[in-house]
């Protein structure tokens, strides 16, 4: 267990911390929206704007790539969007032919880049399942202030978000503009999924927003301690699954802090089920 | 204190959706202090006109004003109580969390609710019977306190008009009773309740004035003269008499 004091752990640590930190507060809103599924189609859609960002820049930069990606994941949020209201394509629908079309041409521009032979291109088909071990001190830098922006900006607007999400129509009549802070939600999404894509990797970003969010729901009936609880949550799964990732040779990082955030939902799962059956036997 | 003159008017209102008329040419003056009806067949635009009195939907033309002033003007003495079926049960919110939203346009993002704020919050949950269990969340409650918290919401955020979606839809017999008991209280108080209704059984038991609308306005007035005028046989198709034992 020497690696506890290893610069390098503790550095990805606190990296996988502050991803979590801001993917579990935002996807509770993406949870009472109805909207899990936007995490996914975020994420799958990040690829190919980083592999864009990548080629224009010719910089592995995580602020530029992370730039790409969010531009990347708006513009799948707006397509699905777009799909929904121009067609009579169902949303679900919609985000599976978006999510997968958008992937596929991420893996041809990656494709691309490595038969080009381009400098500076190693470790970027690591984006898939994410290499949180491949972190820089600027990395965590950059992703620590996004988070920062992210959290600050579900802080101040954390009423109005609220009303809206409940009741736009009520919020409309007390002059708050639904579609703004809907769009607000998505863009704050996209950051958080494009700041943690090194860490969990285009396939299991989602799970880092959905299943936090997902297990505090069991814990309570209010949003605002549904919030602390998820990161609180995503703390636990980030912190267990960077700690068995470092236990284990050659294990990555994102799957584990998955596995071990699943774990938690399935513990509380159990454990509601295991006070309602108590609850019943007791009455 | 009463404002002399129609809390609500509507004026040459008409609502189009895409090339399909909901309502046209709708003129009205609602009385303050009252409970008011918007009766009508299923598609004669009732929800499309009270929509458009709150302001969450532009008409294709005309207007309406609030205590005669433009409605976007007056937004904080309107309430709107949506459908049962349009609110999500399931969101993360007790009572108490429902009716100090109304509060937050008093409040700037930092500060928390004032003692004087949640006073009235506490003020507009008693006043509803639902002390008890405000911090309850809404999916755990029944028809009727479901209402009543929306209810709550509304006279917390201090409103003098309260718009109403079918607030009868899914609630018994005695739910109904209460709920009926619950506005003739707020008429009381001085306020005016505006609320789509389908029940002509009980229609004339509680509402002052109705408007029945088949896509245009066919008669606004008094309870009685309205449910007796031969413009209900050309709203319905029929003529109604309630069942007598």
């Amino acid at each position: 267990m020497s690696f506890l004091l290893n610069p390098v752990f503790l550095l990805v640590l606190l990296g996988v911390a502050l991803v979590t930190t801001s993917a579990s507060a935002i996807g509770c809103f993406l949870y009472v929206q109805r909207n899990a599924l936007l995490g996914e189609t975020l994420a799958h859609g990040c690829l190919p704007g980083i592999y864009f960002a990548f080629l224009i820049g010719g910089t592995r930069s995580l602020l530029w790539l992370t730039l790409g990606a969010t531009l990347s994941g708006l513009l799948s949020s707006l397509l699905v969007d777009l799909i929904v209201t121009k067609t009579r394509v169902s949303r679900d629908a919609a985000m599976a032919i978006v999510l997968s079309s958008m992937f596929g041409l991420g893996v041809v521009l990656l494709s691309f880049i490595q038969q080009a032979d381009l400098p500076n291109q190693n470790g970027l088909e690591d984006l898939f399942f994410g290499n949180a071990a491949a972190m820089s001190k600027e990395d965590v830098i950059t992703i620590g202030a996004l988070s920062s922006f992210v959290w600050m900006t579900l802080f101040v607007y954390f009423r109005k978000i609220k009303l809206v999400l409940f009741d736009s129509d009520f919020a409309q009549i007390q002059g708050i503009r639904p579609t703004v802070f809907r769009a607000l939600i998505s863009s704050l999404a996209a950051v958080s999924v494009a700041i943690g894509i090194q860490t969990a990797g285009a396939i299991l970003m989602a799970a880092l927003l959905i299943a936090p969010a997902a297990t505090a729901r069991l814990w309570t009936n209010r949003l605002g301690p549904m919030i602390l609880l998820a990161i609180v949550f995503g703390l636990l799964g980030g912190g267990l699954g960077t700690l068995c990732s470092y236990a284990a040779p050659k294990m990555p990082t994102g799957p584990w802090v998955v596995v071990c955030m699943t774990g938690l939902f399935c513990f509380s799962v159990l454990f509601s089920r295991l006070s309602s059956w108590a609850g019943s036997i007791r009455d | 204190m009463i404002h002399k003159g129609p809390c609500l008017e509507v004026q040459n209102l008409s609502v189009y959706y895409g090339e399909k008329e909901a309502i046209s040419d709708i003129n009205l003056s609602l009385p303050e202090g009252k409970i008011i009806g918007i009766m009508g067949p299923n598609g004669s635009g009732k929800t499309t006109l009270l929509k458009c009195m709150t302001g969450l939907l532009k008409p294709s033309s005309g207007n309406v004003l609030a205590y005669g002033k433009p409605l976007a003007s007056q937004r904080p003495k309107i309430s709107y109580i949506p459908q049962k079926d349009q609110v999500d049960w399931d969101f993360p919110m007790s009572i108490r969390d429902l009716v100090q939203m109304s509060l937050y346009r008093h409040l700037r993002w930092y500060q928390p609710l004032s003692d004087r704020l949640t006073r009235i919050a506490d003020e507009a949950i008693n006043s509803m019977g639902l002390t008890d269990i405000q911090d309850t969340q809404i999916g755990q409650l029944s028809g009727g306190q479901q209402q009543r918290a929306f209810i709550a919401r509304a006279l917390a955020s201090d409103a003098n008009i309260l718009l109403l979606d079918e607030p009868f839809t899914g609630v018994d017999a005695k739910t109904t009773d209460d709920l009926i008991r619950i506005f003739q209280k707020l008429k009381n108080q001085g306020k005016t309740v505006v609320l789509v209704h389908h029940d002509l059984a009980n229609a004339k038991s509680f509402l002052d004035h109705v408007i029945l609308l088949k896509r245009t306005l066919l008669k606004s007035g008094d309870a009685n003269e309205v449910l007796n005028s031969p413009e209900l046989v050309k709203a319905y198709g029929f003529s109604f008499q309630p069942c007598r034992n």
